[in-house]
């Protein structure tokens, strides 16, 4: 048995949020007694911590730039865990097989001591075992930043009874436990065109090459071939589609234009972020810009590379700015906060949201330096003209990555306080301040502030509020529980539930154990506490809607099941139990494919296990929606006429099997 | 738009009364007739010579690939075309090569009739000239891409894949009649052959591009025909969706892309050298019993439901829907302006959005009724319509909002639709063909509206707008 490597780490690691990326020393371990199987107890004692790979910063166009090469190479620092050639680790298995050139590449084995000496393979597009290298390296760059932001284990989302071909009722206990999906399949080399996609039914990441533009560029040779599997936003921005749909498998359930474009936005968030991170990148980045990150950099695009060799575009994703024709300047993108209203295509949508976040960031960043500007401009905060001085291109540098990191770890976390269905731009601006407040309750530096400010220049705001004050923006239910003691007696009933939960090392326990509480769990709420307290307050706290029943008992799902442990700043620890509960009903008759149409509805609890009470109630209703303003009204109303109709659908070509591939070719 | 509902009910009611006894006019300016033999296109225009004989100009004749019994309907529509002219045609019009407009001239289908029509010039777009470097490498293009989209579908099918993605792919090969096997037989040769048929029977050809001068019918005064469409400009031609940026799948650089996916297929003659067909170089490529490590993995029949032997097929599939909408785009649209009164019959075959958004760049010099010299734009004729062809039997994104309806401020507007909603639906599983959105629009919009699947024609009293229906035709009397 292996030991689970990469939590354990983290979990050594959770302590200090506000520590940017500090590498411990240089330490490789022989490895060689841990593989032979002739010694089984593997050698913990100089079991090194991390792994080091080189790979891109970016992609490797940029290493064709004099200017850039330098940058372009970096070393990725993943928790350590052995490997089989593939990889093949605990969370990921790289699987390169090539079904349209009809090929099967080598895999690369990166445990062996040659590659072990030296960081990996050196970056090298035409070595498909660097390619193997480069994705493992970033995937698990992006697992490790979930986890330190979100204090538990990544999981991958289980396999549905549909996917099996059978439904829940016939499910044998064998079949139940082969929900599980211990590791993501990773294809580099699956896909003849460029995109790149999150396949949902086969739980891989499918990654694309082609030939690039024969129109010709500065930056690419024509007619070479670009490989997705060698950006590093467009792994991170699959994994991260990958790790959403883990946590929240029914987010593709949408009623409304924001749930599609929050995949998107949410998983180029974090591919933007996780770049920012990167510090020679971001020196270098400064210097160039003098400090001013609201000017063209490198660090505000997404996947150069790929955007140049199709023909048309300075980058894959230009969310923050553009080039204006008149002036041929890079200009950054005025918010308007009309604009969320007319754009309705998910990724022209998501990039509102990116800009947003963005916005928060470069707005703390400006805020964070404004000492070291005036210290190194004789208390004027005017910089002088020409080249910034290293050792503040240095200070400017670290607090841009220490910035990057916080706000990236701002972002996932706050994906434990959304609603489990159907989110908006909203409930994930509530979400957001809600979690941080539970985190870092003093927030003497404004982040919060700068996330309201920015949201709402955008447009972005959630409906119904009386204000938008960080108050009224955290999840009201704490109030409201109170008053309604119901609820607070539920926790008192939980409580003893909950401490049973122990902690499981490894992935497979975890998921086995946490699927048997979530059946228990379901048994004593249906059992116990829905007969107890049907009543109209509780449906109307958590949104569920009590009369959806099958065979004489309430009909609902204990979707998920999270113990988690944060760190706060301060030293102390949140202990939370975040369980979601999912209901669907139908919306109308059986369509041409002979498919229900459905609307999914929940609530997210979050517990605290300290206080022993339910903490939010995060709902996203069914129950009473059938008015002029209600979800299932709405919903009714967007499927008789398709407002986003696409080409596609007009063909009948939508979202047959693979929701992301569609997404990612813009059709 | 519901109050008005009521009235028109009744005004239906009585329009299809009248219609049954079909008292039309004798004395008209123009008479367009709808043939209705279901999701295809077939238009007979008449106008009066001077001598008040007739001269017939007919547009497009099929009807989409999987309709039933298609030769007989077709059978039908040719014979009533060749006894209401007499068996002459003085222009027959082909929009583009799409079965559902060029079905009815095939072996199969109503040839035969055909035969004993009389057709005295062949109208085309500047895309069928022979001569025209660009229109030869759109055809080149195409071919490639009708061969790889015809290849795509073999490997599906010898895949397994699901039956619902080989069913839209063999509907989309449909439209090019190159189906082939279980979809009713499309006959060898498909729309191609269609096509040389018309081609080596009518010996007057001519080829169009738009913004040149307006034409004249022969024999007629005081019509003149201005060419929209299609667009000079590889780009707009791509343009399929309206608001959208240009997609980054393979809309940007088609042929590169089309290339490197044509070589994986193994067809031959693609200008792609053997060296880029592979990204790799050939050491390390490897078999799948050199790779055990990964190919047992990937083989083994537990994880058999993670297999991708599939998916990069996708892109055949693309192609295919591309093909067929660019090939949409290269509908020839035509304008036709009755000069004394300025009034303008559109019929825009299935033009998409990037045809219609180039027929701004055009400026047009004549002589009004007045004798006065003026400049005239599309958005004049628009402006003037009071006839509009409903552009790809109602689909979303062949019917421009803004740059097209919108600017339709004719108060006497009438439309007409070729579409068969249910097998739409039911047979190719197109869910929103036709649009509810415009459909509604085109209800509220227009003094009448008139859809092949439906005998009711909505609006205002419609006999006294001079519009009647029959099973075979609607016909709209000016």
């Amino acid at each position: 048995m292996r030991p689970t490597g990469l939590f354990e780490c983290l979990a050594y690691n959770l302590a200090n949020r506000n520590s940017t990326n500090t590498m411990p020393s240089k330490t490789i371990a022989k490895k060689a007694s841990q593989k032979s199987s002739a010694a089984p107890q593997p050698n913990l004692k100089h079991k090194p911590q991390f792994r080091k790979l080189r790979g891109f910063s970016f992609d490797p166009s940029l290493s064709s730039n004099l200017d850039t090469a330098a940058i372009n190479q970096r070393v990725y620092t993943v928790p350590w865990e052995s490997l089989a050639p593939g990889p093949v680790g605990d969370y990921v298995e790289v699987v390169d097989v090539d079904p349209p050139s009809d090929a099967w590449y080598e895999p690369v084995d990166l445990d062996h001591p040659h590659l072990l000496a030296q960081d990996g393979l050196p970056p090298l597009s035409s070595n498909p075992q660097f390619h193997q290298q480069m994705v493992y390296a970033v995937v698990m760059t992006t697992i490790k930043n979930f986890e330190r932001a979100l204090g538990r284990p990544v999981m991958w989302s289980d396999r549905t009874p549909e996917e099996m071909g059978t439904t829940w009722g016939e499910l044998s206990e064998k079949q139940k436990l082969g929900m599980f999906v211990e590791r993501l399949r990773v294809y580099p080399h699956a896909l003849r065109e460029a995109n790149a996609y999150y396949s949902p039914s086969k739980k891989a990441l499918l990654f694309g090459y082609f030939p690039a533009s024969e129109v010709g560029g500065a930056v690419y040779y024509p007619g070479g071939i670009v490989f997705g599997c060698l950006s590093h936003d467009i792994i991170a921005h699959e994994t991260t589609h990958a790790i959403l749909d883990g946590i929240y498998p029914k987010f593709m359930e949408v009623t409304q234009p924001d749930g599609l474009a929050f995949h998107e936005a949410f998983a180029d968030i974090v591919a933007l972020f996780q770049h920012f991170t990167f510090l020679e990148v971001v020196k270098h980045q400064i210097a160039k810009t003098r400090g001013d990150l609201e000017t063209n950099n490198l660090l505000g695009e997404l996947a150069q590379e790929f955007g140049r060799a199709t023909g048309n575009r300075e980058s894959l994703r230009d969310a923050l700015g553009e080039k204006n024709e008149a002036t041929g300047k890079w200009e950054r993108r005025a918010p308007d906060p009309r604009k969320l209203a007319d754009e309705l295509e998910p990724h022209g949508r998501g990039a509102i949201l990116v800009s947003a976040v963005f916005d928060a960031f470069v707005t703390i960043y400006n805020s964070r330096i404004k000492d070291l500007r005036r210290i190194a401009s004789g208390g004027t905060g005017i910089l002088q003209e020409g080249e910034l001085h290293p050792d503040l291109v240095n200070r400017l540098a670290k607090e841009a990555v220490k910035t990057a990191g916080q706000i990236l770890t701002m972002c996932i976390r706050a994906l434990d306080y959304c609603p489990p269905v159907d989110i908006t731009f909203g409930d994930y601006l509530r979400a957001l301040i809600t979690a941080d407040r539970d985190v870092v309750p003093s927030d003497d530096r404004g982040y919060r502030l700068a996330f309201i400010d920015a949201f709402r220049q955008h447009g972005i705001f959630p409906p119904k509020l009386r204000s938008l004050s960080e108050e009224s923006l955290t999840w009201d239910a704490a109030d409201a529980i109170k008053e309604y003691h119901q609820i607070h007696t539920l926790g008192d009933k939980l409580k003893p539930f909950f401490s049973e939960l122990g902690w499981a090392n490894r992935r497979r326990d975890r998921w086995e154990a946490t699927r048997l509480k979530r059946a228990e769990l379901h048994f004593h709420l249906q059992a116990k506490f829905w007969w107890e307290f049907d009543d109209e307050v509780l449906q109307k706290q958590t949104g569920l809607d009590f009369t959806i029943e099958s065979s004489g008992s309430v009909r609902f799902e204990v979707h998920s099941l999270w113990r988690v442990r944060r760190q706060r700043p301060d030293g102390t620890t949140l202990n939370q139990v975040i369980f979601t509960i999912l209901q669907h009903c139908a919306l109308g008759p059986k369509d041409n494919d002979n498919k229900r149409p459905e609307i999914w509805g929940g609530c997210t609890f979050i517990f605290d296990l300290d206080l022993g009470m339910v903490q939010y109630l995060v709902r996203k209703p069914l129950f009473n929606q059938k008015g002029p303003e209600g979800r299932i009204t709405a919903a009714i109303e967007s499927l008789i006429n398709p407002q986003t109709a696409s080409l596609a659908s007009t063909y009948g070509m939508d979202n047959e099997g693979e929701p992301f591939a569609m997404l990612h070719t813009e059709y | 738009m519901p109050a008005k509902k009521s009235p028109a009910k009744t005004a239906r009611k009585s329009a299809a009364k009248a219609a049954s006894k079909r008292e039309v006019p004798t004395k008209f300016r123009v008479r367009i007739r709808m043939y209705r033999q279901g999701l295809g296109d077939c238009f007979l225009l008449t106008f009066p010579k001077k001598d008040r004989t007739p001269v017939h100009l007919m547009i497009d004749c099929g009807v989409v690939l999987g309709t039933k019994n298609p030769a007989a309907i077709m059978e039908k529509v040719a014979e009533d075309l060749r006894a209401e002219t007499d068996g002459k045609i003085d222009v027959l019009v082909i929009t583009h090569e799409h079965w559902d407009h060029l079905s009815g001239f095939t072996t199969g289908q109503a040839q035969g009739s055909f035969d004993k029509i009389d057709f005295g010039q062949l109208w085309l777009a500047w895309t069928e000239d022979p001569k025209d470097d660009l229109a030869q490498q759109l055809r080149k293009e195409r071919e490639a891409k009708k061969k790889a989209s015809a290849e795509t579908k073999a490997r599906l099918k010898k895949l397994k894949v699901s039956p619902k993605r080989i069913q839209r792919m063999e509907a989309l090969l449909g439209f090019l009649g190159i189906a082939g096997d279980g979809d009713g037989g499309a006959p060898a040769g498909g729309t191609q052959a269609a096509l040389d048929y018309l081609k080596g029977k009518i010996k007057k050809q001519q080829t169009f591009k738009p913004g040149s001068k307006p034409l004249a019918i022969p024999g007629v005064d005081g019509v003149r025909i201005y060419v929209l469409g299609p667009p000079e400009d590889k780009t707009k031609l791509h343009k399929t969706n309206p608001g959208k940026g240009q997609g980054y799948g393979l809309t940007g650089q088609d042929m590169s892309l089309a290339d490197a996916y044509s070589a994986a297929l193994g067809i031959e003659e693609t200008p792609c050298s053997a060296a880029r067909a592979q990204p790799f170089a050939p050491t390390f490529r490897r078999a799948a019993s050199d790779c055990k490590a990964t190919s047992e993995r990937y083989l083994s029949s537990d994880e058999s439901w993670r297999n991708i032997d599939g998916d990069w097929l996708a892109v055949g599939e693309r192609l295919a829907l591309q093909l067929d909408n660019d090939t949409n785009n290269t509908s020839l649209v035509l304008a036709f302006e009755l000069v004394e009164t300025g009034e303008v019959l559109l019929f825009v075959g299935d033009a998409q959005a990037g045809n219609w958004l180039s027929w701004d760049d055009y400026t047009w010099k004549v002589t009004d009724g007045q004798g006065v010299k003026q400049e005239v734009k599309a958005a004049d004729l628009l402006a003037r319509t009071i006839f509009y062809k409903v552009g790809h039997h109602g689909s979303h994104n062949a019917t421009l909002r803004e740059k097209g309806l919108e600017r339709m401020t004719s108060p006497n507007l009438v439309a007409m639709m070729p579409v068969d909603e249910k097998v739409a639906h039911e047979t190719k599983g197109w869910l929103h063909m036709p649009l509810p959105g415009l459909v509604d629009r085109l209800e509220e919009k227009c003094v009448a509206f008139a859809r092949t699947d439906n005998d009711k024609i909505a609006g205002d009293p419609a006999t006294g707008l001079g519009l009647f229906e029959t099973p075979l035709f609607f016909e709209y009397y000016l």
